[in-house]
């Protein structure tokens, strides 16, 4: 069909035509040649059908008119405009390469997401492009892909003003626009536009160069022109999990529905974008699996059990297991009560191995199995004596300075008997680069995981991140943050709750000046549901804080994000945890004396307590400064 | 024609009331004399002629208890279909037999008049009847490979010897035996409770609390014990991991539900795990009979492991002396070093007895020399052989097992490559579901047994024996006997993981963001290709060349040419795809739902569809001057090809729906099959002239196997599934997506110019042939998922103009 155009062959000025490049909204473009300069060009030509409306010929003049005026690397260079024989046209630089729209399609095509510099690259160019525009006085109107070509250079170039308006003369009641780049304003009235219009486009763009979609799409264009007046985008975050929260925050900003809500410059959302993207995200996969533990019945020094087709007997205890709900179910290790005497040596060895390895503890809860399969920070534990059995110290010579726990209590410990809770004492957390002598720790090691290739570290990491990915985290963060916490509360309190072993994981950190809360599982929750209520020592509550107080700005909690609350005009604030940092989706500050403060020290108050959607599921103690919630 | 069916349909009726309203069936059945009646007139309407009486007589015999003695049932039989051919010529009979559906309803009426329960033919379930006669054959087998034990031995900077090597997978074969049980109660424990579960909340506010538990349980499901279980056997680990995940989801259930919940899960703990463990079990061999397998236990103390080291056969026993208890792991080691150290037999070969016909063997190996026979008795004690003999990992599957490998009366052959493990599995004793998950636990039960044996001392040889060496030696009238007797299909492997899976998720993005309505799943999008592919298929210029070159040859001419016609043949068969599905999470037992499934290509004119939408797309994008003419072509063909997409999309789920009630059309005629003696069973299969449709949808001409994405810990690399041993059968797809996304798709290929081709010595062309196929169907595929992406985001381009002002 391009071979029948009437205008290739013809020459215009200095100007041959030679083929069809593309085609605009009222205009065929055309590649041709400046037989003068002999140079290649790019000539746009009204469309026959606007050729007699002079509106939109006075237009298209006025485009040339204005965009021929500028330099600037990233706007495409006018060299010429004239009209002949009914013929409104314009001649411009020739981009060799290929537009933004073919680019993203052969990574989307590939499965693949762009790289972070390249989107940044071409962001900065059409932002610093707008912001020029914009400071000229013109709004582009059609910010999108197909409008922004990428020469075989390098260069990012935006190109086709032919909807720019010119700020000075007010717009002609026109509705243009791609309809899924177009900014909400656009959409409900092409007069609203301003110039942070262009810069929603650019957040359409940068969303899509992000996750590979546009944030709405349809069948029908007015659907879609609805859906950016009317819907929230789908969290880019729901798409491609890898980007981190603080770029979704940019891209959300960018895409606000109000103007005023928006970045107001380019470069605002591109510094904005920048930072985001320099911090990371998710933890990266764990590559290297830890190797499972010896056979349970080396460990044991017993045979495997036999497990020959059960008897009824059998049955029955399976169905009643069943039907023991978790935190009360009784699980018996299938070898109790078969030791030989070098047992206890293996176990004091073993638990040993676990506090050198991570330093990690037990914490003191119901269900204690669930709870020790997802581990949790060694320096948290400061157990209350309510809770906690003592352990009698058996010295061990590979570790002099180190103790563990009487035989009964550290078979129940390693075990991981649900009844028996246990909590290690403070003294007994040590790191694995506390100076015990390597002779201890490789024992610890070779016992625990015969192979003891891997570093203590890395195995131990390696063994919570199987089951609590974000947990590496939260380890890290905790002993700096509590190195003031009170070690042993003696206070008697409520019976600790976990409703939800198996639920998502949230931890708390708090002090007399804050408190924050990350979310360290793998899925998003309602922040509304959280409430919080300090008791007394009568158990009544007070203080009680909502968490719709978070949720009317943020609504979700991302995994690794986090929600805080703080007392105003502190000078520093220790308990953020610096996994916070950059993570916030939302903070609420209030005055020390404010009547929602729930979690800090009073007198006759030692705990709170954590409800979800009105159920309780966790009471924590305010001295400890830290504490792990569950929901469902 | 029309008088035909008349007068069959007269006949069948007149027949069918003599039986049914005689005392015997009346006293069978519940049904009044007016509804007997109803029945008969509406089932001679359906199957109108044959040997009606006949058979339901037959289908009672297979009924336990009942009073027919099968001698008399063999009087009345007669061959339904042969009366069936004495009254239609043999187009009348595929006119009124189009219907299969309808077939399967007039049986079903049939047993019902009889007052059968479909049930009692299927004790274990109605794959369980379908595998033991149907999935015999060596090419039943399906494969699974694990790189878990290298890779992570190597990543630890572990260095095992050969000894420890064979002796850490020996030892987890041998926990494999003793934990089996257990394994097997907790799989059905956990679909059961859930399943329970989810059935008795149906009406509850909350109940979407408890759908799709199973899944969410899937997703958490441990393969491998953690650091901090150390003390637990593998299936107490999981079995703890689990009851804290149910404890969960019964908290807050109302107390009546959760009583009838715990009720109902001691009534199928009592009735049903116990046959569900029998029919599961692997402490079992096969017994090769004219029409089916059976199944044999022994007792535990019998059973052993069998060793492949340098082609010999050594049998380690699984338990220790006396007893039932687990032979201890320095025992295993000094056997195992021993053997290693012994001097090397003549290779036992029986890779040759393997590709026999099972069908032959029951007179076949009463004729080998008493010794062979004996020793062949011994073998049959070891479900699990462990070939040590390494195998190179850059062959296909299907190749890599074509090893020393047992006689095919075992469950599991074990292969090591020296980077991987491979898992040649019998289909009659796992699902591919339950198979992969068997190669996981294996695999790192074998870590685990690594991560204990590194830390000791070299491995002496044992003072005493306690293994026993085969040492098999086919004479040269074994080796005539098995030459002549019946072989199994040639067949020719590939696989490849070109396919861009990324792409495809983008693209079901861009489906759920453009129309909720479109749910193609990948597994969708990868069967309606198969169709697409098998109508396009157009060999590459490597293959053309190799197959000209053939042409030139006069001796091979003939079978080039056969290859051509082949290809232009397969061009015009839109493939009917036997899809198997997990049926399992509410019965264990039933373990799969087949369905058959021909991608309504012509119907649905997707084909013809997709043509005009490129070029509809190509039109308005290289059009000149005003293109609203062009894009409203593209944009009305673009909606009618996505919403034909969507209509397949919801065929397709309809479809698995079905199946998984067990209403589909392919287990119907399994149940068919099931009230039939076996002597019918084998006619139905043997007589395609007379059951070609029937077949084609019992059994497909293809099968499309996708096991799924494998957890993120998984090391799970590839995957081949089975085939029936039908020969209709010619292509086997099995799809396995690994833990790093990437997925990997196996083709078997039996058609018929393999065999051709191995016979005159290119194998390699044959491989080729396969290669190329499944190469095209990749690339093709990926092609059109860029076609559907381009399609899908068109408009995305086209500009909201409303009004210009003039």
């Amino acid at each position: 069909m391009t071979d029948k155009d009437p205008l290739i062959g013809r020459q215009l000025a200095n100007f041959m035509i030679e083929g069809v490049l593309g085609r605009g909204g009222m205009a065929q473009v055309y590649y041709g040649t400046d037989v003068k300069l002999q140079r290649p060009v790019a000539i746009k030509v009204i469309d026959a059908r606007y050729r007699n409306k002079p509106s939109y010929a006075q237009r298209f003049v006025k485009e040339a008119r204005s965009v021929a005026k500028w330099r600037h690397e990233n706007i495409i260079q006018i060299y010429y405009a004239d009209d002949a024989d009914e013929l409104y046209y314009y001649v411009m630089e020739h981009i060799d390469g290929q537009d933004l729209s073919s680019l993203m399609s052969q990574y989307t095509n590939n499965g693949e997401f762009m790289p972070t510099d390249e989107i940044l690259r071409i962001g900065r160019a059409v932002a610093s492009a707008l912001d020029y525009a914009h400071k000229k006085g013109v709004i582009h109107r059609d910010v999108k892909p197909s409008n922004i070509m990428m020469s075989q250079d390098g260069r990012v170039v935006l190109g086709d003003f032919g909807l720019a308006l010119d700020m000075q003369e007010g717009s002609s009641g026109e509705i243009f626009g791609t309809p899924h780049y177009i900014s909400p304003e656009q959409a409900r009235r092409s007069q609203d536009v301003v110039p942070q219009s262009d810069l929603y486009s650019l957040g359409v763009i940068l969303y899509e160069m992000l996750t590979g979609v546009v944030p709405f799409d349809d069948a029908s264009p007015t659907s879609v022109a609805l859906q950016h007046i009317t819907q929230p985008p789908p969290t880019p975050r729901s798409i491609n999990p890898l980007i981190n929260t603080e770029t979704e925050e940019v891209i959300l900003k960018a895409l606000s529905k109000v103007p005023a809500d928006r970045y107001q410059s380019g470069a605002a959302l591109m510094d904005a974008l920048e930072d985001a993207l320099k911090l990371p995200t998710k933890p990266p996969a764990q590559k290297i699996l830890p190797l499972p533990p010896i056979p349970a019945a080396i460990l044991s020094k017993q045979a495997p059990t036999v497990f020959q087709a059960p008897s009824n007997t059998e049955i029955e205890a399976a169905e009643a297991a069943a039907q023991v709900p978790a935190e009360t179910a009784d699980v018996k290790p299938e070898s109790k009560g078969k030791k030989g005497g070098g047992f206890w040596l293996v176990v004091g060895l073993l638990a040993l191995a676990v506090l050198l390895y991570g330093g990690f503890t037990l914490y003191n809860q119901p269900g204690a199995f669930a709870s020790v399969l997802q581990g949790f920070p060694a320096a948290v534990s400061s157990p209350t004596a309510a809770h906690t059995k003592t352990l009698i110290p058996v010295t061990l010579t590979t570790a002099p300075s180190l103790t563990t726990s009487a035989p009964s209590e550290t078979a129940t410990l390693l075990r991981l008997g649900p009844l028996e809770s246990v909590t290690i004492t403070a003294t007994l957390t040590a790191s694995p680069t506390s100076g015990e002598s390597p002779t201890a720790a490789l024992t610890a090691t070779e016992i625990v995981s015969p192979l003891g290739t891997a570093t203590p570290a890395m195995s131990q990491t390696a063994a919570a991140s199987e089951t609590l990915p974000a947990l590496t985290e939260a380890t890290t963060a905790t002993p700096d943050l509590l190195a003031d916490t009170p070690t042993a509360i003696t206070s008697p309190g409520p019976i600790p709750t976990v409703k939800y072993p198996n639920g998502k994981r949230f931890v708390l950190f708090y002090d007399a000046r804050g408190l924050y809360m990350i979310n360290v599982s793998d899925k998003k929750r309602p922040v509304e549901p959280f409430a919080f209520d300090r008791l007394d020592d009568a158990n009544q509550p007070h203080n009680h804080f909502d968490g719709l107080r978070w949720s009317q700005y943020y609504p979700t909690i991302y995994p690794s994000s986090c929600i805080k609350v703080e007392i105003t005009k502190q000078a520093e604030y220790p308990a953020r945890p610096p996994q916070c940092e950059n993570r916030y989706l939302g903070g609420r500050f209030y005055d020390k004396n404010d009547s929602l403060i729930f979690w800090t020290p009073q007198e006759g108050s030692h705990f709170f307590r954590v409800t979800w959607y009105k159920e309780e599921v966790a009471i924590c103690e305010i001295a400890r400064g830290v504490c792990e919630v569950f929901v469902p | 024609m029309e008088s035909n069916y008349q007068q069959a349909s007269i006949k069948t009726a007149n027949d069918l009331r003599t039986i049914a309203q005689s005392q015997s069936v009346q006293e069978l059945s519940n049904l009044s004399l007016p509804e007997i009646n109803a029945v008969v007139d509406l089932t001679a309407k359906i199957i109108p002629a044959g040997n009606v009486p006949g058979m339901i007589l037959s289908g009672l015999a297979r009924i336990p208890g009942q009073r027919l003695p099968f001698q008399s049932i063999q009087q009345h039989m007669g061959i339904l279909f042969k009366g069936v051919e004495q009254v239609l010529d043999h187009v009348a009979f595929g006119a009124i037999f189009a219907g299969p559906a309808a077939v399967i309803w007039g049986y079903q009426n049939l047993l019902k008049l009889a007052g059968k329960n479909e049930n009692d033919a299927f004790p274990e379930g109605i794959w369980q009847f379908y595998a033991d006669y149907a999935l015999r054959e060596d090419t039943a087998r399906h494969v699974n490979e694990t790189h878990g034990f290298d890779t992570l031995l190597q990543q630890h900077g572990v260095a095992l010897s050969e000894v420890d090597r064979l002796t850490a997978w020996t030892m987890a074969a041998i926990s494999c035996l003793h934990q089996y049980n257990s394994l097997l109660e907790i799989e059905w424990r956990e679909k059961v409770a859930t399943s329970l579960l989810e059935e008795l909340t149906r009406d509850l506010h909350n109940a979407e609390k408890y759908t799709g538990l199973y899944r969410e349980w899937e997703i958490q499901r441990p393969y491998r014990r953690g650091a901090e279980a150390a003390n637990y056997a593998y299936p107490n680990y999981r079995r703890l991991k689990f009851d804290h995940f149910l404890g969960e989801a019964l908290q807050g259930l109302p107390a009546p539900v959760r009583a009838a919940w715990e009720t109902a899960m001691q009534t199928a703990s009592r009735e049903e795990l116990p046959a569900y463990q029998r029919q599961m079990s692997i402490m079992a061999y096969l017994e090769p009979g004219p029409y089916a397998e059976t199944r044999v236990s022994f007792p535990f103390a019998q059973s052993q492991i069998g060793i492949i080291h340098q082609g010999n056969y050594y049998l380690i026993p699984a338990c220790a002396p006396g007893g039932n208890q687990p032979i201890s792991v320095q025992i295993v080691r000094e056997q195992i070093a021993t053997i290693l150290s012994s001097p090397v037999a003549y290779p036992a070969n029986l890779v040759l007895l393997s590709q026999v016909k099972r069908a032959s063997l029951p007179d076949l190996r009463p004729r080998l020399t008493e010794t062979v026979r004996k020793k062949l008795e011994q073998l049959r004690f070891s479900p699990i052989i462990i070939n040590s003999d390494a195998r190179p990992a850059s062959l296909p599957l299907t190749e890599l097992r074509q090893a020393e490998r047992g006689t095919g009366d075992h469950a599991l052959t074990v292969f090591d490559t020296g980077k991987t493990f491979v898992f040649d599995q019998s289909h009659i004793f796992f699902d591919g579901n339950l198979g992969a998950a068997l190669a996981e636990i294996m695999t790192n039960e074998a870590l685990s047994w690594a991560a204990y044996l590194r830390n000791l001392p070299a491995a002496q040889p044992a003072a005493h024996r306690l293994y026993t060496p085969l040492n098999i030696q086919l004479q040269p009238a074994d080796l005539d006997l098995i030459r002549r007797a019946p072989q199994i299909s040639s067949e020719a492997g590939a696989e490849t993981d070109k396919v861009n899976l990324k792409a495809c998720m983008t693209l079901r993005r861009l489906f759920k963001q453009r129309n909720t309505a479109i749910k193609l799943t990948v597994n969708d999008l990868l069967v309606l290709y198969r169709a697409i592919h098998a109508a396009n298929y157009q060999p590459s210029l490597a293959l053309r060349n190799a197959l000209n070159e053939l042409t030139t040859k006069p001796e091979t001419a003939s079978l080039a040419n056969e290859i051509w016609d082949m290809f232009e043949t397969s061009r015009t068969c839109n493939p009917s795809m036997l899809i198997p599905m997990d049926a399992s999470n509410r019965v264990p037992r039933n373990r799969l739902y087949p369905i058959s499934m021909e991608v309504p290509l012509t119907q649905l004119k997707i084909l013809e569809l997709h043509g005009q939408v490129m070029l509809a797309l190509n039109e308005y994008e290289t059009a000149a001057g005003d293109r609203a003419a062009q894009f409203t072509r593209f944009n009305d063909l673009q909606l009618t090809y996505l919403a034909t997409l969507a209509g397949f999309s919801a065929i397709s789920a309809r479809l698995k729906e079905i199946a998984l009630q067990g209403e589909s059309v392919s287990v119907g005629a399994i149940k068919m099959l099931a009230h039939m003696p076996p002597i019918f069973q084998q006619i139905m299969v043997h007589i395609p002239d007379h059951f070609e449709l029937l077949n084609n949808i019992i059994k497909g001409q293809e099968v499309f196997s996708n096991v799924g994405a494998v957890v993120a810990t998984s090391t799970l690399s590839r995957f081949v599934t089975a085939k029936d041993d039908n020969g209709q059968k010619q292509l086997v797809w099995g799809v396995l997506t690994d833990s790093e996304k990437v997925m990997h798709i196996s083709l078997r290929d039996f058609r018929p110019h393999v065999a051709a081709l191995y016979a005159i010595g290119r194998k390699d062309l044959a491989n080729l042939i396969t290669q190329d196929y499944l190469e095209t169907y990749a690339e093709g595929f990926n092609s059109y998922i860029r076609d559907l992406r381009t399609i899908t985001a068109a408009s995305r381009k086209t500009r909201l103009l409303k009004k210009v002002q003039s």
